[in-house]
């Protein structure tokens, strides 16, 4: 299954209007957000990749509170030739800030003549900022990854 | 052919994000000492493999694997016949036994037969885990990480082949039960 082209640019511009929108409501209380009343505890969403951090450009991604400041994200995501799987660990740091590290593996798809395939694993680390718009979360994070370049993840997650 | 090579190991993802939902973990609860899953990621490859934690402590386990099977078309495995065995190490820095993320370190053994050549080899694959078990038992986790394989063996003409190294992604999604 290929990926509109259009849909990596509408998408991120989406998810980027919407972290503009969510910025006041996160100025106004001064607890970390985990700590805002009783926190959900799973959250479901799609992310964003640019250009494609661990693992494609458009994902599904499952968020996972683990107490005390941690969480995990479990993930999936897809570009044209490249579909990776990851699976991140996050600490929250600030009100809304929050540090990653992760391990993940993607799996190359060479269509033409001779299908050819390869895989191959990766780590990656960053820095993310959250934001909550009643029931949605709303994230930017910008990755570092080994061997895969990186860049930023956005996601909406219900 | 690739939407086919693509779709397999996605299917298995989304089963196991599905399966790890339910909020209702087991905390609270009076600890699981074991697990035992299924890999359902080396379905696709043609290979059954059993896998079974034990809780040492708090926060680490080990865990031993037993596969074999016969390849499959779909991963390009025919006329073989795979086997592995292997055992983990696993530390949950976040989160507990029954759900937690981890560091873990597995050595396996394997391999590989396909009429008339033969090959074996020990692979050391270190991986992040995610594991989730709700309060019912039912339990999904999801390993992922990088092996480093070495493998030797005998061609078809009876020839010794070199000892040669790999570097390759190693990915697990296992359904199963905790006790």
């Amino acid at each position: 299954m290929r990926i509109p082209a259009a849909a990596s640019v509408i998408l991120p511009a989406v998810l980027l209007m919407g972290l503009v929108l969510a910025r006041p409501a996160s100025a106004d209380h001064h607890e970390p957000a985990a700590a805002v009343a009783e926190p959900r505890q799973t959250w479901i969403g799609l992310t964003a990749g640019l250009p494609v951090p661990v693992g494609g450009i458009l994902g599904l991604q499952v968020h996972r509170r683990l107490g005390a400041g941690d969480f995990a994200e479990v993930g999936i995501s897809s570009a044209a030739v490249l579909t990776g799987a990851y699976l991140t660990w996050g600490h929250r740091v600030s009100d809304n800030g929050y540090t990653l590290l992760g391990v993940d593996a993607e799996l190359f798809v060479f269509a033409g003549d001779d299908v050819r395939t390869a895989s191959l694993a990766g780590i990656h680390g960053g820095y993310g900022w959250e934001w909550f718009l009643g029931p949605t979360r709303t994230t930017l994070a910008v990755c570092v990854g080994f061997p895969w370049l990186g860049g930023l993840r956005l996601g909406v997650a219900l | 052919m690739t939407a086919r090579r693509r779709a397999g190991p996605v299917a298995t993802v989304v089963v196991l994000l599905a399966a790890g939902l339910p909020a209702s973990v087991a905390h609270g609860q009076k600890p699981s000492t074991d697990a035992v899953v299924v890999n359902v990621a080396a379905l696709y490859y043609g290979v059954g493999e059993l896998r079974w934690e034990h809780r040492l402590a708090e926060r680490s386990a080990l865990q031993a694997s037993l596969a074999a099977g016969p390849g499959s078309q779909a991963a390009g495995l025919t006329d073989h016949w795979l086997g592995k065995i292997g055992v983990q190490y696993r530390y949950y820095f976040a989160g507990g036994f029954d759900e937690g993320l981890g560091l873990a370190v597995e050595v396996a053994g394997l391999r590989l037969l396909a009429d008339p050549y033969q090959r074996q080899g020990l692979a050391l694959s270190p991986r992040g885990v995610y594991k989730i078990a709700i309060s019912s038992g039912a339990t999904a986790e999801l390993q992922i990480g990088g092996a480093l394989v070495a493998r030797a063996g005998v061609d078809a003409s009876g020839e010794a082949m070199p000892l040669r190294w790999t570097v390759q992604a190693s990915i697990a999604a296992a359904l199963g039960w905790s006790f």
